[in-house]
């Protein structure tokens, strides 16, 4: 078993290695770019579960639609932030990206563009944290129409801490792009 | 480099000494705000009259909203710290509407946040163990002795986060809006600066002062 | 050729931005606390400053593994321990 992997790794490496670096980095730039995009993913749940609530709470409670609807954009918009940075390391990668022509060894180059794709995906969890937190503010408004600013309030508060991991990861990969210390 | 040169986000150095740059325009633009804030606090402060005019009612109604701000997270005994979050949130909102007129906002770089979060971890400590005294040290060791070293790290990522947090979204914004006005430069500049510079600059101002003032009356507690 | 060093410095690479994806977990769990929050309030307003405060109590702790995961990052990248151990082998 142990040959077939020594064999594999042999090969894959010498075809990495004969490959020209910067395609290679282009390579592993358009991977990153895929990959960063996970996180979309629980910004998707994040929406809908806020999406879902404002409906429910337009049942229970039908002369305030309007109230339900400004929070729940609100609610969306705050979840929104920590899923357009995914969206905008993709897009760096692709129309911006700093790693193209660093002469250094391609492969340092190819992980870090991979590491940033791969630490973007982080975003994943404050999307469907920030999402669960506008949902059950509206729950709460629909409820209590009158607590609303105390609730608005504690649902801000909520969403900007759980956003601080997805910070991390922004600052992170914005590191591996720019600021990169691994290739001096 | 292809596409953009998104290198002019980064932070000029205007004076430098032996290399380590003491001016940048993040500095620069801080004064500026500074001198804003103090300038329109002396004009108000001279108009003050009985009959309150328009400027006036404005003043009071930011004070008004700050004290209920204050007492309804601090409570009434702590009205003493109201000064010093009016201030913390003039400074960053105007700190962070300032991408709206093409300057690099001074949030927009971590010397700044982690300064101001630093501010924030300092008085925390020191009102903190004004009022428990020893109590605050031995707040450490609640709920169990050897709980000790998890609350260290949590009291300790309370600056991190803060000053990260705040980092993040405004260079976050920087980013989108170089992006925005690269690619998609007829009407989404507006909504691009609707959006980052005035919604969530004004969200993390508020965001930031909130923290604080939990922070410390979690610590004075 | 790739060097062992560039393999080092690949794999750091790599490992950082792994280290990041941790993030989901704070990031879902603080969202859960604001919610709760929120739903807690909307139920008993008058006691809005104890809710706030331990929301940010626990958002707190659950905050020191999203601090564990870029402290992590960072060595990884900024204070690489492995290099040095390479190179003195």
């Amino acid at each position: 078993m142990y040959a077939v992997l020594r064999f594999i790794m042999d090969a894959g490496f010498d075809w990495l290695a004969e490959q020209d670096p910067q395609a290679l980095i282009l390579a592993g730039s358009a991977l990153a770019a895929g990959i960063a995009m996970l996180a979309r993913i629980g910004t998707g749940i994040g929406h809908g579960y806020t999406a879902g609530k404002a409906a429910e709470s337009t049942g229970t409670n039908p002369k305030m639609v309007r109230q339900s609807t400004f929070i729940m954009l609100l609610g969306q918009a705050i979840t929104e932030t920590s899923g357009i940075f995914s969206l905008v390391v993709a897009l760096i990668f692709l129309y911006a990206n700093p790693l193209v022509g660093l002469p250094e060894a391609g492969l340092v180059v190819v992980a870090s563009t991979l590491g940033a794709g791969i630490a973007m995906i982080a975003g994943f969890g404050p999307g469907v944290g920030q999402g669960y937190a506008a949902g059950k503010a509206l729950e709460a408004i629909s409820h209590r129409p009158s607590l609303q600013p105390p609730v608005v309030r504690t649902m801000l508060l909520g969403q900007a801490i759980s956003q601080t991991t997805g910070i991390y990861a922004l600052v992170i990969a914005l590191i591996l792009l720019y600021a990169n210390p691994l290739l001096y | 480099m292809n596409g953009i040169d998104i290198t002019d986000m980064a932070i000029r150095n205007y004076i430098t000494i032996d290399g380590q740059p003491i001016i940048t325009n993040t500095v620069v633009t801080t004064w500026a705000i500074m001198a804003i804030l103090v300038a329109f606090s002396i004009f108000v402060v001279r108009g003050l009259k009985a009959v309150p005019g328009a400027l006036q009612l404005i003043v009071e109604l930011i004070l008004e909203g700050v004290h209920w701000l204050g007492d309804s997270t601090m409570g009434r005994d702590k009205r003493y710290f109201a000064p010093y979050m009016l201030a913390l949130a003039l400074y960053l909102a105007l700190a962070n509407l300032t991408g709206l007129v093409a300057v690099r906002q001074p949030t927009a770089d971590l010397n700044t946040t982690f300064a101001l979060s630093l501010m924030t971890f300092f008085m925390v400590q020191f009102f903190g163990f004004k009022a428990k005294k020893f109590g605050y040290v031995k707040g450490f060791f609640q709920p169990l002795p050897f709980l000790f070293p998890l609350n260290l790290i949590s009291e300790l990522a309370q600056p991190i986060s803060l000053s990260f947090r705040l980092f993040g979204n405004m260079l976050g914004s920087v980013v989108i809006m170089l992006m925005i006005y690269m690619f998609l430069p007829m009407l989404f500049p507006l909504v691009g600066h609707l959006y980052f510079d005035v919604f969530a600059g004004l969200i993390q101002t508020f965001i930031f002062v909130m923290l604080t003032m939990t922070y410390i009356t979690l610590a004075m507690e | 050729m790739i060097t062992g060093e560039a393999l080092i410095l690949a794999a750091s690479a790599l490992g950082a931005g792994t280290a990041m994806v941790a993030g989901i977990g704070p990031g879902f769990g603080q969202g859960y606390a604001g919610g709760k929050g929120a739903e807690a309030v909307g139920r008993q307003p008058e006691a809005q400053g104890d809710i706030l405060r331990t929301m940010l109590l626990g958002a707190a702790i659950a905050e020191t593994t999203g601090i564990y995961a870029l402290v992590i990052a960072l060595i990884l990248l900024f204070a690489n321990p492995l290099i040095p151990l390479y190179t003195g082998l």
